[in-house]
């Protein structure tokens, strides 16, 4: 029986040190990912004497800090771009969003905290909270803020092979330093200017999915390259008809002529061809209905094919019409994936946590969020991608001496114009920057072009 | 300032926890000899260690920065606490004369980290737990004589049996529901769980079913028909927690009295395929596996519980936030199943690993008893008790950090709870009486060995 009782007790003993790897391995590795957590009370905990972390830009560019007024005990915060990076850093007030949301354990959290304290009682400095550094390039971001201002929609730019964000705007703006008092105003506001439309708002992609479209019929059909078709103008599948932009017949066309002139009755005849199972897969593995990994507020892209739909609902989605809906954070992410080898990067906006006496810690590495094409496909697709610029309806986006890569979109809607869309990338063979640029009703997919070209002139003759 | 004070402390009490558990990492090591070690200084040592654990977080309870004074009620209500502890642990040291002094420090210093987190969450709580453990000590003082007798008692089995169904029947039908259970009997407004004394009627109708090794499967049925109606009842009260903990009694005990592995593996597979079963066709067993398995889709409502326990434990550095700087008073019914995250939050995490040892230092103690004895069926009883208190507390740590599903039971000595106190108190007593019959026995033996 002693044999038994033993047993038994190993056993148990077993099940306890279980508990003990479980219990540290929680709180070493899994937990750092939870706190942060709205519905965590412990986030909220700052005393007015301590004072909240700055955030930088890349190049360490104060954007958001703290400072106490003489005379007065408290801190106060104050913003140097308020509306240029009013969704990205977001607010502490009403409920907090953005950065200083998401990471506000960090711009609370005393690094040495009983170090600073003791400092604190005999020497009276400042009990310094850390301080964060962003992947956000300030002055690609007010660039873009300077060419969006005035127009409702949205500019993502990013690095294609490790995922950091470079510039976010979102357009109408708010004043973070003013939120409390125009809080009413701003929640009730029909345009709402507190959406984050980058990453938050779900529109038609348009013919920017003919990537997607595209891609899944370089993986599927065999003699895809070689394939042409006539185009009238129009077509009807089923009783849908479909027309190209503006009723243009394009003629005879092949695979990379109907990508870089946008030609909707060649896209349509290959959605059919295909079938709604084939392009669903293709979407999911593009992060279609998945989580993008995106830290902070965003929303997921929704495409609604299955292997039941109807044949106008498959051909309108191989367009980049339908139910699909995609955000530009996500549309950008895509053509990214195209310009790395078919890899799409997680998306961060916090590069490292930087401590009160200039330590860093919490560096984010950059990982693979999705493979959603093989690199044979992504060299085609990026191969396709540099026509549209040459000699497509992307023309507007060519750089000097810097080969371009881009898809546009004209995206129909209910709310009035076309949306128009561009995502690209440069320079085409090792992109260095990827933009996605969306302008609500402002008509064909061409008036998003300049901006994006713009912007990634701009930041290539930078670095 | 005082922030400053409470901040270095928490390095104090991480000392305090490596301190005690080095002295019984020495009682334990002792009679192999290793190092000449004076063994009754060891356990002075701990209990001078639970002295000073204790003075240190009471008076950062009781202090008030806002005032610069002590809040005189806490100071009070701590060291009624205090004076409890160290003159329980002394005079039952006394009373089980023989008994493992080990086993008494390691409990008496879980109970007082309990107290502690009571003091500091809600004062009302903690005043009532004196009552409890003064109730429990005062049982456990008294039972000496019912346990001189505690060999003959194997011939009670259909009373166990009898009076431990009634008990349950009766929470059946008259129960209340409280925390989402009806395992509460209210008796002139003085509420109690029936099943925690029905666990311990339980433990000792097997071992006295087992005293006798079973020679036949057909002696097997009974006690496991009993045992099913015991963990049907349990189910149907929706208190899965203790279900669970009796299916694990009967299936130690009974490996225990056959050392079949078959037996072991088969209801293992039983239990595997009835709760299965039970996750099918109990909507509330579904509930609790679908908050386990994804706490976060309904983080405001039925995952609140455990991701504000996650976040206790998870937010703060190894240290945790300094006594009295958590947020532990966020979780709903933290004085209760949920202790465990405080002291996490407050004292961190190496200081709740060390806790953990305590626990297994218990067991250890408990083990000991049970394997010494010769007697069948006071080898059962103490393996039994040891058992019972060692699952409740993996079930309910286990829990609180996510683990396994989880099961609303009390964490042993810590938790605030009668029912659970003075039933825990009695079992250690039970457990040292019968490691005392040992050290009396081998001394006995040791002696006639010399004449
Ligand atoms: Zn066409």
């Amino acid at each position: 029986m002693k044999k038994n009782i033993k047993f038994i007790f190993w056993f148990y003993f077993s099940l306890f040190l279980l508990l003990i790897i479980h219990l540290v391995k929680f709180k070493v590795s899994d937990s750092s990912d939870l706190i942060s957590n709205s519905y965590n009370p412990r986030l909220n905990s700052i005393e007015a004497t301590i004072k909240r972390g700055t955030i930088y830009d890349r190049n360490g560019e104060a954007l958001a800090y703290s400072e106490k007024i003489s005379g007065d005990e408290k801190y106060i915060r104050n913003y140097n771009y308020p509306r240029e990076f009013s969704h990205i850093l977001g607010f502490i007030s009403n409920g907090k969003s953005g950065v200083e949301s998401k990471y506000n354990f960090y711009l609370e959290s005393l690094h040495n905290e009983l170090f600073q304290r003791i400092n604190a009682v005999f020497n009276h400095s400042e009990l310094t909270a850390d301080s964060i550094v962003l992947t956000i390039d300030k002055d690609l971001q007010l660039e873009a803020y300077r060419l969006l201002e005035g127009k409702k929609g949205a500019v993502v730019a990013l690095e294609p092979d490790t995922g950091k964000i470079l510039s976010m705007v979102s357009y109408p703006d708010f004043d973070p330093e003013n939120i409390s008092q125009n809080w009413q105003e701003l929640s009730e506001d029909e345009e709402s200017p507190l959406i984050n439309r980058a990453s938050q708002g779900l529109y038609p992609p348009g013919s920017t999915f003919k990537i997607i479209t595209a891609a899944s019929a370089i993986e599927n059909i065999d003699d895809i390259m070689s394939r042409r078709y006539n185009c009238k103008g129009e077509e009807y599948f089923d009783d849908k008809k479909i027309r190209c932009f503006n009723l243009k017949a394009h003629g005879n066309v092949n695979l990379t002529g109907a990508f870089a002139y946008s030609c909707n009755t060649f896209f349509s005849q290959l959605g059919n061809e295909l079938g709604g199972e084939k392009l669903r897969l293709n979407a999911e593995n593009a992060l279609f209905n998945k989580d993008l990994g995106y830290e902070l507020e965003y929303n997921k892209s929704s495409f609604a094919l299955t292997k039941y739909s109807s044949q106008s609902e498959i051909v309108e989605t191989s367009i980049g019409q339908g139910k699909t809906l995609a955000t530009p954070l996500h549309m950008a992410m895509i053509a990214a994936a195209a310009g790395n080898n078919g890899i799409m990067m997680k998306p961060y906006v916090l590069d490292y946590v930087k401590t009160y006496n200039d330590k860093i810690k919490n560096q984010t590495v950059p990982v693979m969020q999705a493979k959603p094409f093989s690199p044979d496909t992504a060299y085609e697709i990026t191969q396709m991608m540099e026509k549209v610029v040459e000699e497509g309806t992307g023309v507007q986006a060519k750089i000097k001496g810097v080969i371009t890569a881009g898809k546009t979109g004209t995206a129909e809607n209910s709310s009035g114009d076309d949306h128009a869309w561009f995502v690209g990338f440069a320079p085409a063979d090792k992109p260095k920057i990827c933009v996605c640029v969306i302008l609500e009703n402002a008509g064909s997919g061409s008036k998003a072009v300049p901006t994006a070209q713009k912007l990634m002139q701009r930041y290539l003759e930078k670095s | 300032m005082f922030e400053a004070v409470v901040l270095i402390c928490r390095y104090l009490f991480v000392f305090y926890m490596f301190y005690f558990l080095l002295q019984a990492g020495k009682c334990v090591l002792s009679p192999y000899n290793i190092h000449h070690i004076n063994i009754s200084w060891a356990y002075s040592k701990q209990r001078m260690t639970i002295v000073f654990f204790h003075l240190t977080a009471m008076l950062i309870i009781g202090f008030k920065p806002e005032t610069g004074m002590f809040d005189i009620y806490t100071v009070i209500l701590g060291s009624a606490g205090l004076i409890l502890l160290i003159g329980g642990n002394i005079i039952l040291s006394f009373i089980y004369k023989n008994g493992s002094k080990l086993l008494f420090n390691c409990t008496f210093f879980v109970m007082d980290i309990g107290f502690i987190m009571l003091l500091r969450l809600n004062t009302a709580l903690a005043q009532r737990q004196i009552i409890w453990l003064i109730t429990g000590f005062v049982a456990t003082m008294l039972i000496p004589p019912i346990l001189r007798v505690l060999p003959r008692l194997d011939k009670l089995k259909y009373l166990y049996l009898a009076l431990g169904f009634s008990l349950l029947a009766a929470t059946l039908i008259f129960g209340d529901v409280q925390g989402g259970a009806q395992n509460w009997i209210k008796i002139k407004g003085f509420s109690f769980q029936p099943a925690e004394l029905v666990k311990l009627l339980f433990v000792f109708y097997l071992a006295s079913e087992f005293s006798q090794k079973p020679s036949s499967f057909k002696e097997l049925i009974f006690p496991s028909a009993a045992s099913a109606v015991f963990v049907i009842c349990l189910v149907m009260q929706t208190d899965l927690g203790s279900a669970l903990i009796f299916f694990m009694s009967y299936l130690i005990m009974i490996y225990i009295a056959t050392g079949n592995g078959f037996i072991f593996a088969g209801l293992s597979i039983f239990a595997f395929a009835a709760s299965m079963l039970a996750y099918k066709f109990f909507s509330h067993v579904r509930t609790r596996v679908e908050i386990w398995l994804d706490p976060w889709s309904d983080i405001s409502g039925k995952g609140y519980q455990i991701t504000q326990s996650l976040f206790a434990i998870g937010t703060w550095g190894i240290f945790g936030s300094g006594l009295t700087r958590g947020y532990a008073e966020n979780i709903p019914v933290v004085e209760r199943d949920f202790i465990f995250a405080a002291v996490c939050e407050e004292f961190g995490i190496i200081f709740s690993v060390g806790f953990i040892f305590v626990f297994i230092f218990i067991f250890f103690c408990g083990a000991k008893a049970a394997l010494r004895n010769y007697n069948r069926f006071l080898s059962l009883v103490a393996s039994g008790l040891t058992g019972l208190l060692c699952f409740q507390s993996f079930l309910i740590i286990g829990g609180v950090t996510k683990l396994i599903p989880l099961t609303g039971v009390t964490l042993p000595f810590v938790s605030y709870g009668g029912t659970s106190i003075v039933i825990s108190f009695v079992s250690i007593g039970i457990i040292q009486w019968i490691y005392a019959m040992n050290t009396l026995r081998e001394q006995q033996e040791f002696f006639d060995r010399r004449t």
